[in-house]
Order: C-alpha cells, then sequence, then structure tokens
C-alpha cells in the first residue's frame, strides 16, 4: 500500500532554502487518436516519470470503449455491435466503469512521480473547473468522488479515474464536449440479465455534453483553456512549452511498443476477467435452444451446455465440443459456427447452424 | 493465532501462523489506517497460489473508489493460499482488515523468518511511525 505522507512545514522551509524539490512541468499533446496507442503513451509517461515531475498529458480517441481494470466485457458493453462499427475495446490499468469515447471527448491525465509530491486531485479538478469557467463561461462542480457536473439536475460531463503505484500516481478522466450520446447508449450497459460476473459494475449516469451549455466548445480550444489554467495555477513555477508527442519518435521508443502490444492484446482486452456465466434461450422454427456458456477466467468458455429439443443430436455435440476452449468473442463464434457446418451434411442442419450463430452474435 | 504482527512503512502488515513442524507460513493483508486511507474497497486482484514474490514486488491491486493501488510483499515468500471470501466480499479488508479481511498467506524460509522482527516495525513502533508523519487533514 502506498499512501502518500506529506511535511508541510519541511517542505515550505525547503522551497524557501533550495530548489532540491522544485516542480518540474511537462505540457504534453498527443498526436494519435488510437486508444491503445495513447495509453501506452500514458503507460510510457508514467514509468519514466522522474521525482519531482508533474505531467499534463492531453489527448482524445476515436471510437472505442474503455473498460477498468476489473470490469468483464462481456457485462458491460455489445462486443458484436462494436465489432460490426469499428469501434475499438481497451482496457485500462485505472479502475472504475466503461465509458464510450470518440472525438467529441477530451482525455486528460494528472501524472506525478509519488517521490517527494502528492497527487491532489481536487487542485486537478479545480484546473479543469477553471478552465471551463473562465474560456467558455461554463460554471460547474465536482460532485461525489470523481465526477463533474453541471446544472440543478448534475448531469455529468467528467469522469476520473485513478491509480497508484511506487513510482507514480495517476489522475485521469474524459470531458464530452459533443460526444455521440445514441453511440453510447447502443454500446453501453445492455441489461444481460442472465450474465452473471464478479467485478466492478458500472454506474449509469445522466450526461450532458458541453456544447449544450456553449455550442463553441471544441477539443483544441478546450485543450488549450485547460494548459492556460493549468499554468496560472502553477504560476510560481516554470514550465517550457507544451510539446506535441509524434508518432515518428515514438515509434522509435521499445517500451512504448511493448506497452501498445499488452493494450492491443486480446488476452488482456477480454481475457483479464474472472469466472462469469452466460446464459440465453430461443425458440426457433425448427425448436428451442438453450445455451449455457461458463467462463471460469480469461473470457475462454471452459463450459458450454447446449439445450434442444432438435431431432439433430449430432449437430448440436458437435457445436458444443467446438465452443470448448475458445475465447468468447465474435470471430471465435463465426467461426466455430463455420467449422461445425462444415461437419454437417444436410442442408437443413446447415441452415440451423445459420440462424445459431446470427442468434449468438446478438447476446454478447 | 496469536502470533503478533508486524508493519511495513507501505501500511501491510505480516503475522506468522502457528508453527507446524515442515513449513514456516505468515498471513498478509494491510493495516486500519491503510483501508480507512483507501475507502470502500469494491474489488481485489489476488495472486495465484504457488506464485513466488520478493520483498517489495506488487503482489496484488486493490480497487476503491476507483483508484487502482499495488500491494507490496513485506518479505520474500511463495503464496500458499489466497482469501477467497474476498472475491465476493471486497469490503471485508475495510470491515476486519487484521481478521477476516486478509489478503494472503506465504511459505517462507527461516532466514526470511528472522528477518521480519529484524527489518518491520511492531504494532507500537508503527503506530509511532503513524504518528510523526501524520499530518492533519490528510485523506
Amino acid at each position: 500500500m502506498l499512501l502518500q505522507i506529506r511535511y508541510p512545514l519541511l517542505q515550505s522551509i525547503r522551497r524557501l532554502s533550495s530548489n532540491k524539490n522544485q516542480a518540474i512541468h511537462r505540457i504534453i499533446y498527443s498526436s494519435s487518436t488510437n486508444i491503445w496507442f495513447n495509453l501506452a503513451t500514458e503507460e510510457w509517461l508514467s514509468k519514466t516519470i522522474k521525482p519531482n515531475e508533474h505531467i499534463l498529458f492531453l489527448w482524445q480517441n476515436d471510437k472505442c470503449v474503455i473498460i477498468g481494470r476489473n470490469q468483464n466485457p462481456w457485462k458491460e458493453c455489445f462486443l458484436e455491435r462494436m465489432e460490426s462499427d469499428g469501434v475499438l475495446l481497451a482496457r485500462r490499468r485505472s479502475g472504475g466503469g466503461a465509458v464510450y469515447q470518440d472525438l467529441g471527448n477530451t482525455c486528460f491525465t494528472f501524472l506525478i512521480s509519488q517521490a517527494n509530491h502528492k497527487l491532489d486531485k481536487n487542485l486537478n479538478s479545480k484546473i479543469l473547473l477553471d478552465a471551463l469557467r473562465s474560456e467558455f463561461n461554463i460554471e460547474a462542480r465536482a460532485e461525489g468522488r470523481n465526477d463533474l457536473v453541471y446544472g440543478p439536475q448534475k448531469r455529468k460531463f467528467s469522469g476520473s479515474a485513478y491509480q497508484n503505484t511506487q513510482q507514480f500516481a495517476l489522475h485521469h478522466g474524459t470531458l464530452i464536449t459533443n460526444v455521440d450520446t445514441m453511440a453510447m447508449k447502443k454500446y453501453l450497459n445492455p441489461n444481460k440479465e442472465k450474465l452473471i460476473s464478479k467485478g466492478v459494475d458500472s454506474v449509469q449516469a445522466r450526461v450532458i455534453n458541453l456544447c449544450e451549455v456553449n455550442s463553441s466548445i471544441n477539443h483544441k480550444d478546450l485543450c488549450s483553456a485547460i494548459e492556460k489554467s493549468y499554468r496560472q495555477t502553477y504560476s510560481n513555477d516554470s514550465i517550457p512549452p507544451a510539446k506535441a508527442l509524434s508518432r515518428e519518435v515514438l515509434d522509435s521508443i521499445p517500451e512504448l511498443h511493448a506497452a501498445y502490444k499488452l493494450y492491443s492484446d486480446p488476452q488482456w482486452r477480454f481475457g483479464q476477467t474472472f469466472s462469469f456465466t452466460h446464459e440465453y434461450e430461443r425458440r426457433f422454427p425448427w425448436g428451442t435452444i438453450s445455451i449455457g456458456i461458463v467462463s471460469e477466467r480469461d473470457g475462454i468458455i471452459h463450459t458450454c451446455e447446449i439445450y434442444s429439443d432438435s431431432l439433430y443430436v449430432n449437430m448440436i455435440n458437435r457445436l458444443k465440443e467446438n465452443f470448448i476452449g475458445q475465447i468468447y468473442t465474435g470471430e471465435s463464434i463465426r467461426q466455430v459456427c463455420q467449422r461445425t457446418r462444415d461437419q454437417v451434411e444436410t442442408e437443413q442442419e446447415k441452415s440451423m447452424i445459420d440462424d445459431v450463430q446470427a442468434w449468438v452474435l446478438t447476446q454478447i | 493465532m496469536c502470533q503478533e504482527r508486524y508493519f511495513t512503512k507501505k501500511h501491510e502488515w505480516i503475522q506468522l501462523l502457528d508453527a507446524n513442524k515442515k513449513s514456516i507460513e505468515v498471513r498478509v493483508g494491510i493495516s486500519d489506517h491503510a483501508q480507512r486511507a483507501l475507502g470502500d474497497v469494491v474489488y481485489c486482484e489476488l495472486p495465484s497460489v504457488g506464485a513466488k514474490f520478493k520483498r517489495d514486488d506488487t503482489f496484488a491491486t486493490l480497487e476503491s473508489v476507483k483508484a487502482v493501488s499495488d500491494c507490496y510483499m513485506p518479505i520474500d515468500g511463495e503464496i500458499s493460499d489466497v482469501n477467497e471470501k474476498l472475491k465476493s466480499e471486497a469490503d471485508l479488508i475495510n470491515k476486519s482488515p487484521y481478521e477476516n479481511g486478509w489478503l494472503i498467506q506465504a511459505f517462507i524460509n527461516d532466514k526470511e523468518k528472522k528477518n521480519i522482527s529484524s527489518t518491520l516495525m511492531t504494532e507500537k513502533q508503527y503506530k509511532q511511525f503513524l504518528e510523526t508523519n501524520k499530518e492533519a487533514g490528510d485523506h
């Protein structure tokens, strides 16, 4: 457990007498809109942070759903819809719930070295709220531990998540300027009653896009405003000009590549999941099918029960056997059904498998 | 299990379990100070039985109110048991950090057993450590 400890009197004496623990600020913009790449960049920044450094990292991502460290993606989102629409699934290392992001969203990260300083999330929130007030005339406030909200109905436009390690403390989050809220509904928070799993659940919130409050707000201007507010907050420290991290620079850093490989790896994204069961049933013109999937961990199907009143017992058994050991994704489901199709002889059976495939894909 | 607990500067505790002749086993958890600072724990990521760790390695992470925080091994050891109850009741860590909310058990060797009392703090020393580092209004 690393809990930050401060020595306020000693610190202020130090400030007067020497610059030993003088904060070194870095303001960095990402040039990529790929969520895995940006998470990798953020991780690389965290792992290479030096004592006394404070980093402000500003970024955004093209269509994606990001789940928290300890969430079950099958429970949190509609995986097949995402796959069809080219929406990436990512898993972050910080905690909390699932979010949908697109280019109408801005991400911020406050990163601090644990060596001599302490992350102050209230100060970070203040930096963001000040930016909204002074540049966009938006009067908003912090609510609960992690949210920023607007208006009497406390509609949420920002959520945050945190991570503490020996080297660094990280506070990152979102600010929605003009996110596609229909897409949010399309990909998130399915009510899959018969999917029982452990893990952290998301908490739904009523959201508001900041453009509803001030129609002129956009990602670029918001980032400028946040940078300005950050500089004003730390006006006693000298802060060099902001840097944009280009793809060329990052491509030459091996640690970043390793991090990118992890964040894009299906094993990390789907597989960091504890056990879950998923059951569903459907009546087709040719008979009823009940499917029960048990995954003990890693998103792999360890047990597959299929009950059916269909007479094609052989087909059902083959389907069952083919599912076991596969990861529970759309790609796998298609492969399994295709393989089973090749193993049966009648057109009737092949058509039944097509029906089952189409149906199972809507369940995930 | 009346053995005394020892504490680390990072707020883990370690306790020797009643000795059996074949192996030395310890139990590890986090202190009351730590659980209060964390807030409600909603999820634990615990290691597998058999995993080996060195002192100061991260052996578990705890998620609380969206902060994911690492837990560090007080000494070298091999995981012999994890607290399965935490999978469905992570908040046992808050309710009972020294008893029902223990995190892991591990086998250690004789050398490490001696290291416990020489390198870690007794409960009294830990309380003093908290006092001298306390700041009003922190956490």
